[in-house]
């Protein structure tokens, strides 16, 4: 990967980020309704996508330690205990599994 | 005022920022094994500073893709953060232009997602917040990139560090489903997403967005 490939890829991202920031015009109201739906239409795709991964080995693994983070998190609102423990889980479940 | 907004935002986005470290030292260990050098490698980090786009276009550089499609892949994966910029301005206007256009280099899911229920919680300062997340991410992610550098392939894989990932989005979003609109918006999304899994290089994003998307706001509409 070249440096050009690496600065082109900075531009377009940047320019995707600043899009509507930097035009910071007055939204509709139904505009409105539907962007305050973005958070939690794409966190859980990128959520599930990540924990699927590549599938293969260790996927029930993987399952069972998000369904422990997904739990903690929604009982506690904490992100580090979540992270902490669905981590734990995933070690301690291949450890004795695996 | 504003630095305590600050300051909270750095608070609230420490987990999240820890969590994230693991991941872009694996980002920088596979931007290693790809055959980028120590320079190139930190340059990535610094000036795309997005993880699944800077991994997405290093599995594409392995295969020896053309330069248009490696950096068409990585448009494709950070479509959502016009979304994000989208969503995000609505609570920015009254910033000038050069607040917004520094903003929108630390835009990023983590700090996107915290900020806009910081906002919608009615509280001041958002944009120093924002900055504040923002901040904890990125020297989250640099000092990430510098240990993946540091450390190569010397990781061993069965650690599975890139789970921490999924486990920052898991923290992300399930506190944020507390209502019936967003429940639905999510399953949509999930659904959607699992069914147009096979679709290359994480396309499979859009019609995820698009589904949730709409299916929170029709929910809204219709309870509203």
């Amino acid at each position: 990967m070249t440096w050009l490939v690496i600065g082109a890829i900075g531009l377009a991202t940047y320019g995707l980020r600043a899009s509507f920031l930097l035009r910071g015009g007055e939204g509709q109201a139904s505009m409105e309704r539907h962007l305050r739906y973005v958070p939690v239409a794409v966190l859980p795709a990128l959520a599930v996508g990540a924990t699927l991964g590549q599938g293969g080995e260790g996927l029930d693994l993987r399952l069972a330690a998000a369904a422990v983070a997904a739990l903690v998190a929604w009982r506690t609102r904490n992100a580090a205990l979540a992270m902490g423990l669905g981590m734990i889980a995933l070690w301690a479940l291949s450890a004795s599994l695996g | 005022m504003r630095a305590a907004a600050f300051r909270s935002g750095l608070r609230s986005c420490a987990p999240i920022a820890t969590g994230v470290i693991p991941f872009a030292v694996v980002v920088a260990a596979t931007a290693s094994d790809v055959g980028l050098s120590a320079l190139a490698t930190i340059g990535l980090s610094l000036v795309v500073f997005a993880g699944a786009a800077q991994l997405a276009a290093l599995e594409l550089a392995r295969s020896d893709a053309p330069s248009l499609f490696i950096v068409g892949a990585a448009v494709v994966v950070n479509l959502r953060f016009a979304m994000y910029s989208a969503s995000l301005a609505r609570h920015m206007r009254e910033l000038p232009r050069s607040a917004r256009a520094l903003m929108a280099y630390l835009l990023t899911d983590q700090a996107f997602a915290l900020t806009v229920e910081y906002c919608e919680a009615g509280k001041p300062h958002g944009a120093w917040f924002f900055v504040g997340a923002g901040t904890a991410l990125w020297v989250a992610w640099q000092v990430g990139t510098l240990l993946g550098v540091g450390l190569g392939a010397s990781l061993p894989a069965e650690l599975s560090l890139d789970f921490a990932v999924a486990l920052a989005f898991i923290a992300l979003v399930v506190p944020s489903l507390r209502s019936r609109s967003a429940v639905l918006a999510a399953s949509a999304s999930v659904g959607v997403f699992l069914l147009t899994r096979s679709l290359p290089y994480g396309l499979a994003l859009l019609p995820a967005a698009a589904a949730g998307i709409t299916t929170g706001a029709l929910s809204d509409r219709l309870s509203a």
